[in-house]
């Protein structure tokens, strides 16, 4: 820590205006669609208890758990807003409030508030999810896909935001365009991609990064999330590896605590500041509450670190490939839940898979080819995904958007990749692209996204030679930068654009009905950049 | 300018994934800043382990360890003997991590594998739910592992263990498997 602070110093002392400045600040997200506004008819009091990090997990047909932070002790809720007649009790628990509510009807909007003896919040909206099988009311589950969003508490070495305003961009470019959409706009669930608190995953970043930004979303849509190697704290590394800089020069090395480089399986390790494991261990683990036991619906994972959830016709898989993906016992025992999740979710209509390394990518610094745990997610479960009938899984990591075509068969390098062999073609030979016009329908092939630009973005900036280390690139773009062939390619000349993938922020929505599943990649600005269609 | 704005805009650009040399390379300078800290030889030879090279890995530890004694650094020699095959040296640094930290799920796990290794039923028995007791996040994929050890030497402590796991964890397709495994052999 010394070293670190010298390193500060020195370079407080030398100045440098790299011209990032700005203020991210806890979001005016817009509300969702159904919320009432504080002062309606149904806010029943003008005293509100200091409520804070409110959101559901755990959403089922006939039951929510509702945690936050703050001074309430008990939900409130019922199916109209002005009569909210059964109470909840919570329980403490690993430093947040928690309320188990059951006894719901499926699909079903019920309105709830926070309150203790003297006070209580305005009134909140959720929904419940459709009977597991069946689709919603509105016939549509919407989910909303967040990759590598954390970046609101990524700053630079002068205390300025590192991503000024860029995930807070995200959200409102996606509530502009959930809000064009003709009739219900009500999201469902909102999914992680991993990377959701920069740098380190603190329970203070996830505050910042994410409970700060997403509150009126979170409180009415349930989060599921995966884990990133961002959530799993700091590790030393001399910066100096990287750059010939002036301090380097000066100090000979410098020693740095940084976040996204543990190598450990074990989330006991979690070490969110540099100085040792965490007593209080894994923040991840203490802030989400996520089924372990088959809750609701698939197989019982036994562990927070991978899990499952039916949203009526739905079936989402959260995988772990941060942490039991990094030890051969734990990898295994996960491979095996996934084949009995999927095989007791057969009868679902949409499979969807989340992890946060992608099998397939040519992201910066992020190569598929060679990094471990993208190898061995590929290796070791997508011919899972292709036997059980999985439609799409998603990822982030790298700070870009690449989607796949439609395939099947390929486990390997990316230079064995053969479009005729392992991708389906249309009826003109080439590769298909599975728009709107041509949705793709075939059993035992499924689509990769990698999204990881929710929060950042990549640019292209060549590598020196000196930044290329063992043949991975730090810092820097290669030449192979966003050309993986197993993925779509695109036509438009931008600057931002590659052949096989986009470099600019943006989310996904995926809106899945009994018959189409359609995934799309939506900019910051609300612009959709790639639609694919799955039908059955 | 543009060098030292390079090393600004580092922490931003950083970096994802060094390979396992470029770790070892930096704790080896951090080691030569701070010869006295225990915990970068340890870090240091987990990854000389990760990567192979037990022998440094040892000294490393054994660096670590003349240093500050602590269970890490005793659970990290035992799995190193552990993996070299000799459960009876390992034995020994793990029943030591246990003295310096009862809590020690990774200790209770070693010695549990050692005492297996060892044809020592009751002991792993004991040992591998101690570490169900004490572990935060008791692993599936550990249990499932340890089953398969034990089974061969004391089916019966097997099913024990087994059993316990699904109690606690729920039915996990992987202990399912093997209970049924188990059962079968009967």
């Amino acid at each position: 820590m010394k070293k670190f602070l010298m390193y500060i110093s020195l370079l407080s002392l030398i100045g440098c205006d790299q011209g990032i400045s700005g203020e991210q600040t806890a979001s005016d997200a817009p509300a969702a669609k159904g919320e009432l506004a504080p002062g309606s008819a149904s806010a029943l009091t003008d005293s509100r208890p200091n409520i804070e990090r409110l959101f559901l997990q755990q959403l089922s047909a006939s039951s929510v758990i509702i945690k936050w932070r703050g001074a309430a002790d008990k939900v409130r809720l019922g199916k109209e807003a002005g009569r909210l007649d059964t109470v909840f009790p919570a329980e403490m628990e690993d430093g947040h409030s928690i309320a188990h509510v059951s006894g719901l009807e499926a699909d079903t909007d019920y309105f709830y508030t926070l309150g203790n003896a003297t006070d209580v919040t305005e009134v909140y909206r959720f929904r419940t999810a459709p009977e597991t099988g069946s689709s919603p009311k509105d016939g549509n589950v919407r989910l909303w896909l967040l990759g590598d969003s954390g970046t609101a508490t990524e700053f630079d070495r002068d205390g300025n935001p590192a991503h000024p305003g860029e995930a807070k961009a995200v959200l409102e470019g996606f509530m502009r365009y959930n809000s064009r959409l003709v009739g219900d706009q009500h999201i469902d669930g909102v999914l992680l991609l991993g990377d959701n608190a920069y740098p380190a995953g603190t329970d203070a970043e996830w505050q910042g990064a994410f409970f700060d930004l997403y509150p009126k979303v979170i409180r009415s849509s349930v989060v599921m999330p995966t884990i990133g190697n961002h959530e799993m704290g700091v590790a030393p590394i001399n910066i100096c590896l990287f750059a010939d800089t002036l301090a380097c020069d000066l100090l000979g090395e410098i020693e740095y605590p940084l976040g996204g480089l543990s190598m450990s399986s074990d989330p006991a390790s979690y070490d969110g500041d540099g100085d040792g494991p965490d007593p209080e261990g894994l923040p991840y683990l203490n802030i989400f509450t996520l089924p372990t036991r088959g809750e609701l619906g698939g197989a019982a994972s036994g562990t927070e670190q991978y899990y499952s959830s039916d949203f009526g016709n739905v079936h989402i898989i959260s995988l772990d490939s941060q942490l039991s993906n990094s030890d051969d016992d734990l990898r295994g025992a996960m491979q095996d839940w996934l084949t009995a999740d999927l095989e007791a979710s057969a009868e679902q209509d949409w499979i969807i898979v989340i992890f946060h390394h992608p099998p397939y990518s040519k992201g910066e610094n992020h190569d598929s080819d060679l990094e471990q745990r993208e190898i061995d997610m590929r290796i070791t479960f997508a011919p899972v995904f292709e036997q059980y009938g999985v439609d799409a899984v998603y990822s982030g990591h790298a700070h870009s958007y690449e989607r796949s075509w439609y395939l099947r068969g390929h486990y390997g390098l990316s230079d064995s990749f053969d479009v005729e062999k392992h991708a389906a073609i249309d009826s003109d030979g080439n590769a298909a692209f599975g728009g709107p016009d041509a949705p793709y329908n075939e059993d035992n092939r499924l689509v990769y996204t990698v999204a990881g630009s929710s929060g950042k973005f990549n640019e292209w900036h060549p590598c020196e030679p000196d930044q290329l280390i063992n043949g991975q690139a730090f810092g820097c773009t290669m030449d192979n930068w966003l050309l993986h062939p197993a993925h779509r390619t695109f036509e438009t000349l931008a600057s931002d654009y590659r052949k096989h993938g986009i470099a600019r922020l943006g989310s996904v929505v995926i809106d899945a009905t009994a018959t189409q599943l359609t995934s799309r990649f939506i900019d910051d600005k609300g612009a959709v950049l790639d639609t694919f269609v799955i039908q059955k | 300018m543009s060098r030292i704005c390079l090393l600004w805009a580092l922490p931003l650009m950083v970096f994802a994934h060094p390979a396992l040399e470029i770790q070892i390379s930096d704790l080896s300078r951090a080691i030569n800043l701070s010869p006295d800290a225990s915990g970068l030889y340890l870090k240091r030879g987990l990854l000389h382990q990760r990567h192979g090279y037990r022998d440094l890995a040892k000294q490393d530890f054994e660096a670590a360890r003349a240093l500050v004694d602590s269970a890490d650094v005793q659970v990290a020699l035992g799995n190193l003997y552990l993996a070299e095959g000799d459960p009876g040296r390992a034995s020994v640094y793990f029943a030591e991590a246990i003295k310096l930290s009862s809590k020690s799920s990774a200790a209770w796990l070693g010695q549990a594998k050692t005492a297996t290794a060892l044809g020592a039923d009751e002991l792993a028995l004991q040992s591998y739910q101690t570490y169900f007791q004490v572990a935060d996040n008791p692993q599936p994929g550990y249990l499932a592992a340890a089953v398969r050890d034990i089974a061969p030497h004391n089916r019966v402590a097997a099913i024990t263990l087994v059993n316990d796991a699904l109690e606690r964890l729920g039915p996990v397709p992987t202990l399912i498997k093997l209970a049924e495994t188990l059962k079968q052999a009967r």
